[in-house]
C-alpha cells in the first residue's frame, strides 16, 4: 500500500505491507484518525495519492478520486454507529446486500461466528451493551468482504473489562482472515497484541515505522523496552493450572491460557 | 350540519391534504439543503422560510394577491400559459396555503435532518451505500418523527388558516369557502348553533391530532438515538 497524503494537520508518505495488521500508533492529536479517514475517502480536503494493493483510490495528479461508497473498505469507527432503525441482523446485512455476490468472500455466518454475536441477531441495537455493539459493528464491516479493514480505535470508547472482551475477537480476525488491516490506536498494549507492522505518528508526521518486533526492542520509542516472542500453545495442564508454549528457542510453562492447542500467541518480556 | 357546512369541511380537507403532500415533496430537498449546506445564503433562506410564522396572514395574502393578479409576475405567467388568473380559485388557495404553512413543514424536517448528524451518513458510505441510497435507507427512517411532526403541523395549520384564504380565495361556496370562513359567515349571520357545531369539530380535530402526534413521538424518540 502506498499512502501519500497532505492535509493541514497531516503530511505523510508511507509504504505499508500488503498483508497483516499495520498499527498507526501515536499520541492523541497526532493525526491518526485523519489519516484513516483520508484512506476511506472521508476527508475531502486530503490531497495526494492512495494506492491499496494495486487499486488507485485517489491520485490528484490523474484527477482520480473514488468516492467512499465505491472503495472496498470495512470501517470500524470509535463509536459503533449501528443503525437504530434496523435489528442487529439488518445492520449486518446493510452492507452485504450492497456488494455483488461474486465479491462475497466473508460469509455472514463467518462474521457472526468470528465475533460471537449469533445470540444477538434478532435484537435491536439499542438493547446491546457497549462491547456487544462494537462487536456487531466489526462484524458488519467484515460482512462487506473488504480488501482493507480500517479500524479507528475500536476499543477506545470501552472500559477495561469490555476491551478485554473484544481483544480476543480481534486476534481471531487477524489469524483467520486474510484481510489487511489499518489499526489506529494510542494504546501500546493493543498494538503489541495485534500489530505486525507499526507506524508511529507524531504531530502529523511519521516518526518511525517498522515491524512490531523491531519496534518493541527500541527503548526510545516505548517507555519500557520489552522483547516480543511469537510462540505456539502445545499443552494445557488443568491440574496444575498452567499452559505450555513452544518457540524457536525452547519451551515455557506459563499461567493458563485460553487459546486452543496449536494456536499462536505473543509473549512480551519486559525489561525492568 | 348543512350541505354547505359539509362542503366546507370537504374543501378544507382537500386543501390541507394537497398542500401537505406538495410541501413534503418540495420541503424535503429544501430542508436537506438547509441542514447540510455551508452556503453563505443559508441564513437568508432560513429567514425567508420562517417569515410566514410571524407575518400577519393578511400581509402574505396581500402580496400574493398582487403577485398573482393581472399585473403581477405570477399572474402574467399564468395568463401567458393560458391558465387564467389564480386569485379566487382553488389552485390559488393551494399556492397561498403552501407559503403560509411552509415553515411548519420545513422546520421539523430541517431539525430532524440536523439531529441525524454526519456519522450515520459516513457509516452508510463505508457500507457501500451511495448518497441517494443512504437518503432513502438511513435518513428517511431516522427522520420519521420529524416527518410525522411536519405532516401533522402542516395539515393542521392549513386547516386553521383564515386570513390568507379571505385575501386570496374570498368566499366562494365549494371552491374557496373553507371551514374557518364558513364559521365566520355563520357568526356574521348570528347562526351561533351552526357556528358552534363547526367550531367544536375544529377544536376536537386539532386537539386529537396534536395529542396523537405527541404520544407517537414520545414513544419514538426513545428508540431513535443513533449510537
Amino acid at each position: 500500500m502506498q499512502l501519500q497524503l497532505t492535509l493541514p494537520i497531516l503530511e505523510i508518505n508511507l509504504s505499508l505491507p500488503e498483508r497483516g495488521v499495520s498499527a498507526i500508533f501515536g499520541p492523541s492529536g497526532a493525526g491518526k484518525t485523519t489519516l484513516l479517514r483520508a484512506v476511506a475517502g472521508l476527508e475531502p480536503a486530503a490531497r495526494g495519492r492512495v494506492e491499496i494493493n494495486g487499486e488507485i483510490w485517489q491520485d490528484d495528479a490523474q484527477k482520480i478520486f473514488v468516492p467512499t461508497h465505491q472503495r472496498s473498505i470495512g470501517f470500524v469507527f470509535q463509536e459503533p454507529g449501528l443503525f437504530p432503525h434496523l435489528s442487529v441482523q439488518g445492520n449486518l446485512e446493510f452492507g452485504l446486500r450492497r456488494i455483488p455476490v461474486t465479491d462475497q468472500k466473508v460469509s455472514l455466518l463467518k462474521a457472526v461466528d468470528l465475533l460471537g454475536i449469533a445470540p444477538l441477531l434478532k435484537r435491536s441495537p439499542t438493547t446491546l451493551s457497549g462491547g456487544e455493539k462494537q462487536r456487531v459493528s466489526i462484524a458488519r464491516a467484515l460482512a462487506v468482504s473488504p480488501k482493507l479493514l480500517l479500524m479507528d480505535e475500536p476499543l477506545a470508547s470501552l472500559d477495561e473489562q469490555r476491551k478485554a472482551e473484544i481483544l480476543p475477537y480481534l486476534e481471531r480476525l487477524h489469524q483467520e482472515l486474510d484481510i489487511p488491516m489499518l489499526y489506529v490506536s494510542h494504546a501500546r498494549d493493543e498494538v503489541v497484541q495485534l500489530a505486525d507492522y507499526v507506524v508511529m505518528l507524531e504531530e502529523g508526521r511519521v516518526r518511525d515505522s517498522g515491524s512490531v518486533v523491531d519496534f518493541l526492542s527500541r527503548s526510545d520509542l516505548v517507555d519500557k523496552a520489552s522483547t516480543l516472542i511469537t510462540a505456539k500453545i502445545i499443552a494445557h495442564d488443568a491440574h496444575h493450572q498452567r499452559s505450555q508454549v513452544e518457540f524457536a528457542g525452547g519451551q515455557l510453562w506459563l499461567p493458563p491460557m485460553s487459546g486452543a492447542i496449536g494456536s499462536v500467541v505473543r509473549l512480551r518480556i519486559q525489561v525492568r | 350540519m348543512s350541505a354547505a357546512d359539509l362542503g366546507a369541511i370537504w374543501l378544507t380537507l382537500k386543501l390541507a391534504t394537497i398542500t401537505t403532500v406538495i410541501l413534503l415533496t418540495l420541503g424535503t430537498p429544501l430542508a436537506w439543503w438547509l441542514a447540510r449546506t455551508k452556503s453563505p445564503f443559508k441564513n437568508t433562506i432560513r429567514t425567508l422560510v420562517a417569515l410566514p410564522l410571524i407575518l400577519p396572514p393578511t400581509v402574505i395574502g396581500f402580496y400574493l394577491l398582487l403577485l398573482m393578479g393581472p399585473n403581477g409576475a405570477l399572474g402574467q405567467l399564468t395568463q401567458t400559459l393560458g391558465l387564467g388568473l389564480l386569485p379566487f380559485t382553488f389552485t390559488g388557495l393551494v399556492i397561498a396555503s403552501m407559503l403560509y404553512s411552509l415553515p411548519f413543514v420545513v422546520q421539523p424536517l430541517h431539525n430532524a435532518f440536523e439531529a441525524i448528524g454526519e456519522q450515520p451518513l459516513e457509516v452508510a458510505a463505508t457500507l457501500r451505500a451511495s448518497p441517494l441510497d443512504t437518503f432513502f435507507s438511513v435518513v428517511l427512517p431516522l427522520a420519521k418523527p420529524g416527518y410525522l411532526t411536519a405532516i401533522v403541523m402542516g395539515f393542521a395549520h392549513t386547516v386553521g388558516e383564515f386570513g390568507v384564504v379571505l385575501m386570496i380565495g374570498g368566499n366562494i361556496p365549494d371552491k374557496t369557502r373553507v371551514v374557518s370562513v364558513q364559521i365566520y359567515d355563520h357568526v356574521d349571520a348570528l347562526e351561533y348553533a351552526h357556528a358552534h357545531s363547526l367550531a367544536l369539530t375544529m377544536l376536537v380535530f386539532s386537539f386529537v391530532s396534536l395529542l396523537l402526534l405527541y404520544r407517537f413521538n414520545s414513544q419514538k424518540t426513545s428508540t431513535c438515538n443513533f449510537n
